[in-house]
C-alpha cells in the first residue's frame, strides 16, 4: 500500500472541494445580480423569443422577436421551435406560483433550473403548476417550447401574493436580457447546482477519505465537520419549490357546503366509475362526493380520509372505498417518488406518524428521516429518474444510432417494441402473474399480511367518528371477452378479507365476476371507458346500502 | 443482517467505534459477540449451528494435537459432522426428491418428499472454513489453536461470514492471534472498498439483475432475448458476489483485518481455468488443495487426471447449490478445462506458435471466446428448472424475429452500460499490471484522486441505484 502524502495535500484537495462548493453555491446570485440584473433592456419590456425550425422551405432558418408579456405566446406556423427569455425583477421575496400549459412539449426555466415541463403525455393535465420561493431581485426565465407539426401556444401565468391572482408579469417588472453571453450564463446557472452537490461531496469525502485518518486525535470533529460539509449546500441553496400547499381546507369547505351523505374514496378506479351527478340523479338528489386521489391506493386512501374527510366535520351515512386486487393490504405501494411524495405533502398538513411506520417501514429512523431530508432538498428522486432515463435514452441510441427526425422515431418505436416485450401477458414460467400484477405470494397470506397494513386504521378511524365502511373491489379487466375468475389463492385472500371486514363493522361488495361488466365497457386497462353506463349498475347493486 | 441494509450501515460503525475504543484483550470477544449478532440476526437459531460446527472443529483440533494415534479417526469424525450438518441441511431435500423420482422410475413405492428444512446462511462457507482447518491441523500445516474464543472468531468474523472469502487458518489466524495494528491506509483503504462494492451491487448487480429477471420471466422468450438475458446475469453475478467480498474486505480494513481476494477480473480470463484462477479464488483453491490435489492432481495417469478434474468440478457445482442444474454447471466447466488442457497438451506437441505481433489479437480473442463459454454456463446457472433449461438450450436464431433481436441489443446495451464501471476496472488493472506489482490499481490510484473516485461512486449510488434491490445471490449457497 502506498504512503499517504503530506498533510499539505490533503489540504489542497479539501480546499479544492470546499472552494469549488462556495463557488456554485453563489454563482447563480452572482450572475444574476452582476450579468443579467444590469445587462438588461428595461426599456424593453417582453420575451424575446427565437423562432426555428422551419416547416417548408423559407428565405430564413429563424428570426427574433420581441413578445409582449402577456401570459400566452403563439407560435408562428412556419417554425417548429421557441426559446423565450425574459427578466423579472421580483418586488418580494416569498412562494409565488407558476402556472404553464402548452399544446407541445415545452419546459420552463427559472435560473437555470428546469421549473415545469408539458409534453402531450400530460396534456390531459390541462395545466402545471409549481411553487417557488423567490428571493428579490432579477431572475431569468427561459421556455421552450417543440411542436414537431409547427405552431401552437403556450401560456405562463404567475400567482403573487398577497391575493395570490392569477396575472401576467407586470410590464415594469420585466426587462428583455442582453442576448450577449446569455445561453452561457444560463448554462453556468444550470450547471451550478449539480456542481454544488458534487464539490460538497468531493469536500466530504476529501476529509473522510484524507484528512480522517490523519487527524486521528480530532476524529470526532472530523466526522461532524464532514457530515456538515457534505450537508452544507443542502442547507445554503433550498429547492426552489416550496412545501405543496396543503389541500384540504378547500375540500373541507366543499364538504360542507354539499354535506354530502355518501363519500366515495378512491383512485381513478373510481374516477373512471362513477359519476357524481348522474348517482345524485338516481338517488333522488341526495348529495354524493368523490375523493380521488389518482394512482393513490391504501395508503393515500387513509390519508384522504384522515385529512380531507374526517376534519371537514361532516357526518356522511357511508363512506365507500374503492380498490383492486390485493392493493388494502399493501402498504408500501405507491407511496414513493416524486408524484407521490407531492400528492402526500397536498393531501396532509405534516408527516403523518402512522403513515411513515406502515408505508415506510423501517424509515422511521433518525438516519431515515435525515435521508428524506436530504432527498427532499436535493430531488434526488426526481434527478434519479432524470439519471436512470438517460441512461435507458443511451441504450436505445446505441441500438438505433444517429440524428433525425427519422432515427429519434426508430427509437420510439424500439422503445414501444420493449415495452410490448415485457408486456404482463408475455410473463409466465419465470414467476406467477398474479403476484406480478398485485403483490406477492406473500401479500396474498391475507393473515399475516394485514397487521402491516393500513387496513386497521382506516377501520379504526371510521369507527372513531362513526363512518361506516363499504369496500368495494372493482373488476379487473376481462380477458378475451369471458367472465373473470380469481385464483384459488385470490379467492381465499377475499374470503378472509371479508371476514375481516364483517368483524370489523364493514361490507365488502366485489365486483369480480358481475355478468353485466363485459370488456366492451373497459376503456385503458381496468378504467371503465364511461362512467355514465357504470353509475346505473352501482346503484343497482348497491342499492340496499345507498337507501 | 444483509450488507445492502440500513442495519448494517448502522451496524458497522458502532461495531467500529466500541471495537477501537476496546483493549486489545477483550477486542475478540467483542467482535465475536457481534459476528453472532450478525447472524442471529437473520435468524437467531442460525448461531447454534455455527456454534456447534465452531466447537466441534476447535475439539477435534485439540486432540489431534493430544492423541497422535487416533487422528485418522478424529479426523474422520470431525469431517462426517460438518459435511453431515452441510449435507443435511443443504442437500437432504434434494437426496430425497431424487430418491423417490428414482424409486418411482424403478416401479417401487415411492413416496411424496415433504421435507421443507430451512437453508442456514452461510454454511458452505463457515463449514469449508472450519474443515480446511481441522485438515490443516490433521496434516500439521498448521499448530491446533488453544484459545477456543478465538477459533471461534476466525469461523464466524462477519465480514465474510455469509459468503466468504473462504479463509484458511494460516492466513487469518495470525491476525486473530496477534494485536491488529490500523493505519491510516487501511482506513482509506477498507472506505473506498466499502464505497465500491455498495455501488457494486446496487447499482451495477441489481440494475442488471432486473434485466435478467425481467427476461428469464418471460414465458416464450426468443433466442436473441434469452442470450441478452444471460449476459446480463452475468454482469450481474460477477458484480453481485464481487461486491459482497469488497464489503467484506473493506470492512475488515476497518478493524485492522485482511481478507483474501477473492476475484481478479474473471471476465478477462484467457480460458476456462483461468477464469477458476480469477472467479471465487477461495473456493477454487480449497478445491484444488483439499480435493484435487489429495486425489492425485494432474500427476496420476491421464484417465484419471480426467475424473479427478471432472470430479473437483462436479463437487464445486454441487456446492453452489442442490440441484441438478449447479451439477450441470460444474460438469460443463470440467468439460471446459479438459478441452482446454487437451488442447494445450495438442498444441504443445505439434509445437503451434503465434507470431509476436499476433500475439494481443490471439490474447483478447480467447478473452471473448473464454467469456461467451462462461455465458453459456450461467444460463445452466441461472434457470434451475431442467426442462426450462432445454427449452431454453433449443431456441434457434432464426426462428426469432427481427423485433426479438432488437430488443436484445438494446438489453445487451442497457446492461453494458450499467457494467461499464466493471469493464473499465478491468481494462486498467490489465493496463497497470503490466508495469506494476500490485493486487489492485483501484487501491493505488493517486490518492489526490481517491476523494473524487469516491464522491462520483456515492453520487452514482444515489442517482443510479435500481429501484428493486435484491438480495446477495450467494447467500443461497
Amino acid at each position: 500500500m502506498r504512503k499517504l502524502p503530506s498533510r499539505n495535500h490533503c489540504l489542497y484537495a479539501l480546499a479544492t472541494g470546499l472552494l469549488g462548493m462556495i463557488l456554485c453555491v453563489y454563482l447563480p446570485p452572482l450572475i444574476l445580480h452582476l450579468a443579467i440584473g444590469p445587462g438588461a433592456d428595461r426599456a424593453k419590456q417582453g420575451w424575446w423569443t427565437h423562432f426555428s425550425g422551419p416547416t417548408r422551405p423559407l428565405p430564413v432558418n429563424g428570426y427574433e422577436v420581441l413578445l409582449p408579456a402577456e401570459r400566452t405566446i403563439a407560435l408562428n406556423p412556419d417554425f417548429k421551435q421557441a426559446t423565450s427569455w425574459i427578466i423579472w425583477f421580483v418586488p418580494e421575496g416569498t412562494l409565488y406560483k407558476i402556472q404553464f400549459s402548452a399544446e407541445a412539449v415545452s419546459r420552463v426555466t427559472l435560473d437555470g433550473k428546469t421549473l415545469l415541463k408539458a409534453s402531450p403525455k400530460s396534456r390531459s393535465r390541462k395545466v402545471e403548476e409549481r411553487w417557488c420561493k423567490l428571493t428579490p431581485g432579477p431572475h431569468l426565465f427561459r421556455l421552450d417550447f417543440y411542436n414537431k407539426d409547427g405552431g401552437g401556444w403556450f401560456s405562463i401565468g404567475f400567482l403573487t401574493p398577497p391575493l395570490m391572482r392569477l396575472t401576467a408579469l407586470q410590464n415594469t417588472m420585466v426587462a428583455m436580457p442582453n442576448r450577449d453571453h446569455l445561453e452561457t450564463w444560463w448554462w453556468l446557472m444550470r450547471l451550478s447546482r449539480p456542481g454544488t452537490w458534487f464539490f460538497g461531496l468531493l469536500a466530504g469525502f476529501s476529509l473522510l477519505a484524507l484528512l480522517l485518518p490523519l487527524a486521528m486525535a480530532n476524529r470526532l470533529y472530523a466526522t461532524i465537520i464532514t457530515i456538515a460539509l457534505v450537508a452544507a449546500p443542502a442547507l445554503l441553496i433550498p429547492d426552489l419549490s416550496g412545501r405543496e400547499p396543503y389541500i384540504g381546507p378547500v375540500i373541507h369547505k366543499k364538504l360542507q357546503q354539499k354535506q354530502p351523505r355518501y363519500v366515495f374514496i378512491g383512485n381513478s378506479m373510481l374516477w373512471s366509475r362513477i359519476d357524481d351527478s348522474l348517482l345524485e340523479h338516481l338517488l333522488g338528489g341526495v348529495p354524493v362526493y368523490s375523493i380521488v386521489n389518482f394512482g393513490g391506493l391504501s395508503g393515500i386512501h387513509y390519508l384522504a380520509m384522515k385529512y380531507l374527510l374526517i376534519p371537514s366535520g361532516i357526518k356522511p351515512k357511508r363512506v365507500f372505498i374503492f380498490f383492486r386486487g390485493i392493493t388494502l393490504v399493501e402498504p408500501t405501494a405507491r407511496t414513493t417518488g416524486p408524484y407521490f411524495e407531492t400528492l402526500i405533502k397536498r393531501i396532509t398538513p405534516a408527516t403523518d406518524p402512522v403513515f411513515e411506520r406502515l408505508a415506510h417501514g423501517r424509515e422511521t429512523s433518525p438516519a431515515s428521516a435525515f435521508q428524506r431530508y436530504l432527498d427532499t432538498l436535493f430531488s434526488v428522486q426526481k434527478n434519479r429518474k432524470m439519471v436512470r432515463d438517460a441512461v435507458g435514452n443511451a441504450a436505445l441510441w446505441l441500438s438505433i444510432p444517429g440524428t433525425g427526425q427519422l432515427r429519434q422515431e426508430k427509437r420510439n418505436q424500439l422503445r414501444s417494441l420493449v415495452n410490448k416485450h415485457f408486456a404482463l401477458k408475455n410473463v409466465g414460467a419465470g414467476m406467477d402473474k398474479e403476484s406480478l400484477r398485485s403483490g406477492s405470494r406473500e401479500i396474498l397470506d391475507f393473515s399475516s399480511s394485514v397487521a402491516k397494513s393500513f387496513l386497521p386504521p382506516i377501520l379504526k378511524l371510521a369507527r372513531t367518528h362513526n363512518f361506516p365502511l363499504v369496500f368495494v373491489r372493482v373488476q379487473e379487466r376481462p380477458q378475451d371477452n369471458g367472465p373473470v375468475r380469481d385464483t384459488p389463492e385470490m379467492k381465499q385472500f377475499i374470503a378472509e378479507l371479508k371476514d375481516y371486514l364483517t368483524v370489523n363493522g364493514a361490507v365488502l361488495y366485489d365486483f369480480t365476476g358481475d355478468p353485466e361488466l363485459p370488456l366492451s365497457m373497459y376503456g385503458q386497462g381496468d378504467h371503465i371507458e364511461d362512467s355514465s353506463l357504470y353509475t346505473p349498475i352501482f346503484y343497482d347493486r348497491l342499492r340496499g346500502l345507498l337507501q | 443482517m444483509s450488507f445492502n441494509s440500513l442495519a448494517y450501515l448502522l451496524y458497522l460503525p458502532v461495531v467500529f467505534i466500541v471495537y477501537w475504543l476496546l483493549p486489545y484483550r477483550w477486542q475478540n470477544g467483542f467482535l465475536l459477540t457481534a459476528s453472532y449478532f450478525f447472524l442471529g440476526f437473520i435468524h437467531p437459531w442460525f448461531t447454534v449451528l455455527i456454534f456447534s460446527v465452531s466447537s466441534v472443529n476447535y475439539l477435534a483440533g485439540r486432540a489431534l494435537g493430544r492423541w497422535p494415534k487416533q487422528r485418522k479417526m478424529i479426523l474422520l469424525s470431525a469431517l462426517v459432522f460438518s459435511l453431515g450438518i452441510l449435507g443435511y441441511f443443504k442437500y437432504a431435500g434434494f437426496f430425497l426428491e431424487n430418491l423417490a423420482v428414482l424409486l418411482q422410475t424403478m416401479g417401487m413405492a415411492s413416496f411424496q418428499s415433504s421435507l421443507s428444512i430451512l437453508l442456514p446462511v452461510g454454511i458452505s462457507f463457515y463449514t469449508f472454513q472450519a474443515l480446511a482447518y481441522t485438515i490443516d491441523v490433521y496434516r500439521k500445516d498448521v499448530p491446533p489453536q488453544k484459545q477456543f474464543i478465538d477459533f471461534s472468531l476466525f469461523i464466524s468474523f462477519f465480514p465474510q461470514l455469509v459468503a466468504g472469502p473462504i479463509e484458511r487458518s494460516r492466513d487469518l489466524m495470525p491476525q486473530v492471534e496477534h494485536r491488529r495494528q490500523v493505519t491510516p491506509e487501511m482506513l482509506n483503504h477498507g472506505l473506498l472498498l466499502v464505497i465500491w462494492g455498495f455501488f457494486k451491487k446496487l447499482v451495477i448487480a441489481d440494475n442488471t439483475g432486473l434485466i435478467a429477471y425481467k427476461v428469464f420471466s418471460l414465458s416464450d422468450p426468443g433466442f436473441y432475448t434469452v442470450w441478452a438475458g444471460v449476459f446480463s446475469f452475468a454482469i450481474q453475478i460477477l458484480a453481485d458476489f464481487w461486491s459482497y467480498t469488497d464489503i467484506a474486505r473493506g470492512s475488515a480494513l476497518l478493524l485492522g483485518f485482511k481478507l483474501s481476494r477473492n476475484f481478479n477480473h474473471p471476465y478477462f480470463a484467457t480460458s476456462p481455468a483461468d477464469f477458476w484462477r480469477r472467479w471465487h479464488m477461495s473456493l477454487s483453491y480449497w478445491l484444488r488443495d483439499y480435493i484435487y490435489i489429495p486425489l492425485g492432481g494432474s500427476r496420476v495417469s491421464a484417465g484419471r487426471a480426467t475424473g479427478n478434474i471432472m470430479l473437483t468440478f462436479l463437487l464445486s457445482g454441487l456446492w453452489h447449490g442442490a440441484s441438478w442444474n449447479f451439477v450441470f454447471w460444474g460438469g460443463y466447466h470440467g468439460l471446459l478445462v479438459l478441452i482446454n488442457r487437451w488442447f494445450r497438451i495438442v498444441r504443445d506437441r505439434l509445437k503451434i506458435s503465434v507470431p509476436g505481433w499476433f500475439i494481443p489479437g490471439v490474447v483478447t480473442g480467447k478473452r471473448i471466446l473464454t467469456f461467451l463459454l462462461v455465458c453459456i454456463g450461467w444460463l445452466m446457472f441461472r434457470v434451475t428448472d431442467t426442462n426450462r433449461l432445454m427449452e431454453l438450450f433449443q431456441l434457434l436464431p432464426w426462428q426469432s424475429d427481427r423485433a426479438d433481436l432488437q430488443v436484445a441489443v438494446y438489453l445487451f446495451f442497457l446492461s453494458l452500460l450499467y457494467s461499464l464501471p466493471i469493464w473499465f476496472h478491468g481494462l486498467f488493472h490489465l493496463h497497470w499490471c503490466k508495469n506494476h506489482t500490485m493486487e489492485d490499481p483501484l487501491l493505488d490510484i493517486v490518492l489526490m484522486v481517491r476523494p473524487l473516485l469516491m464522491a462520483v461512486l456515492f453520487l452514482g449510488i444515489l442517482l443510479l441505484r435500481s429501484p428493486s434491490p435484491s438480495t446477495f445471490i450467494y447467500f443461497q449457497f
